[in-house]
């Protein structure tokens, strides 16, 4: 009898987080395979990623409101497409920011009247706070990632910035420094080797 | 003809979003889907952006809310398409064991049914069709909707020979155009709006040559009116071309 009491109950035991203990990996896994608990994995998805998929569309975007419509795309499309995430190319973070970062960029690039321009490049970048939440890796990933900016020269650096978080083309950044196309396009690229040169030594 | 260095000098402002024009992306894109070394450059750039967009901003506490109602409605259209897949199924099963077994009766009523599965699997495709038209609705439109909806915004129709769109500015400056069914131009051409304000027209953006829902940004306060006219594509500072639509505000 006690043994049938102890059976129902290990059937009921279920982990407070539901899916907290699984990677990103089986994570989207579970969304693709449209397992019945597919909602909750997300919401897992959402729980890691919500705040830096929205705080990086706020950067871009300057707009709360679009940033908000910006992340509820961006998990919602998770959700319909599962089949865009391919685990062999990054990871899921990488995924979300990408399209985060490309929504965002599509949409600055829609509203590009030259008096809003003028308008965003007097705003002055977002400083986000760390959430709590926030794992310890984070926070050291984060003192690497200031020192590997700060091993970028100047106008690699700049480049960069205005191109990813002002969601500037390399037409316009080059307009910004004026400098040629050229210059900034291979600048963006060897800033960016750079940078990952540099991460992947604190990995 | 581009070569190989030419595409790899772009990896890095394509991973970044920074190349506007369409077919210079297309062009990469192109590259990259024959490409694995250079697929690899653009997947290990953007892996390095998400380690860079440190910045985590809390988002909105309700905002999973919304995300998770969103879900519910991507959930009923989603089930018909199960359907649709097992019904594709039963239809594979029946004509399979019809053509093994041979049997004119079988098979007539093999066609019956599957008559009346192709019959099923149209209404759930049209159901389907209808719920994703739906929800696939432009976030830029939503919020132009919303604007529309919380009554303060000035929504007109902006008209001409080319067709009409729908223009939503809120007192803020922030405007939309939506609905927009203007006649698609030649690609080496592109539509592009202007808004009198005070006096002077300024370009509010550049639309393409078969636009859909845009965003744009205008001083609302001097607003006098919104024009769209015909460019070669890219655009033009100031324009001597006629207005191909327009609202203008009663003085």
């Amino acid at each position: 009898m006690t043994g049938m009491a102890l059976a129902v109950e290990t059937t009921y035991i279920a982990p407070l987080v539901p899916f907290a203990d699984h990677s990103d990996d089986e994570l989207a896994a579970v969304i693709a395979d449209r397992h019945p608990d597919a909602e909750a994995a997300l919401e897992e998805a959402y729980r890691r990623y919500g705040d830096a998929v929205f705080g990086l569309a706020l950067r871009v975007i300057h707009d709360r409101s679009l940033a908000e419509d910006i992340t509820q795309d961006v998990f919602v499309s998770l959700w319909r497409r599962p089949d865009r995430f391919d685990p062999s190319r990054g990871k899921l973070k990488t995924f979300l920011l990408t399209v985060a970062h490309s929504r965002a960029v599509d949409l600055i690039r829609s509203e590009q009247s030259r008096r809003s321009r003028e308008e965003r490049e007097h705003l002055k970048v977002v400083r986000s706070t760390p959430s709590i939440e926030d794992e310890v890796i984070d926070i050291h990933m984060a003192e690497h990632v200031r020192r590997a900016l700060d091993t970028l020269s100047i106008d690699e650096r700049r480049a960069i910035e205005l191109a990813y978080f002002g969601g500037q083309s390399y037409r316009q950044v080059a307009v910004t420094l004026n400098e040629p196309e050229g210059t900034v396009k291979s600048r963006i690229r060897s800033g960016m080797k750079q940078l990952g040169r540099v991460l992947e030594q604190h990995r | 003809m581009t070569t190989h260095d030419e595409i790899r000098n772009l990896l890095g402002v394509y991973a970044l979003d920074a190349i506007d024009h369409a077919d210079e992306r297309a062009m990469v894109e192109t590259h990259l889907a024959r490409c694995d070394e250079c697929r690899e450059e653009v997947d290990d750039h953007r892996s390095v952006a998400a380690v860079m967009a440190q910045a985590e901003l809390a988002a909105p506490t309700d905002l999973w809310n919304r995300i998770g109602s969103e879900l519910e409605s991507a959930q009923s259209r989603r089930r018909p398409r199960w359907s649709l897949i097992q019904g594709m199924t039963s239809i594979a099963a029946v004509v399979s064991i019809a053509a093994a077994v041979g049997l004119t009766v079988l098979w007539t009523q093999a066609s019956r049914e599957t008559e009346q599965l192709r019959d099923q699997i149209a209404e759930l495709q049209a159901g389907i069709d209808q719920a994703r038209s739906e929800l696939q609705r432009d976030p830029i439109e939503l919020a132009a909707d919303r604007a529309a909806a919380s009554g303060t915004a000035l929504e007109v129709t902006v008209g001409g020979d080319i067709g009409t769109s729908r223009a939503v500015v809120l007192p803020d400056g922030h405007g939309w155009l939506t609905n927009v069914e203007f006649a698609p131009l030649d690609p080496s051409q592109t539509y592009q709006l202007w808004a009198i304000q005070d006096g002077t027209v300024i370009s509010a953006g550049i639309l393409g040559s078969s636009p859909g829902t845009v965003a744009f940004q205008i001083d609302a306060s001097k607003l006098e009116g919104l024009v769209i006219t015909v460019e070669d594509a890219g655009g033009v500072v100031s324009s001597s071309n006629p207005a191909a639509a327009a609202w203008l505000a009663q003085t």
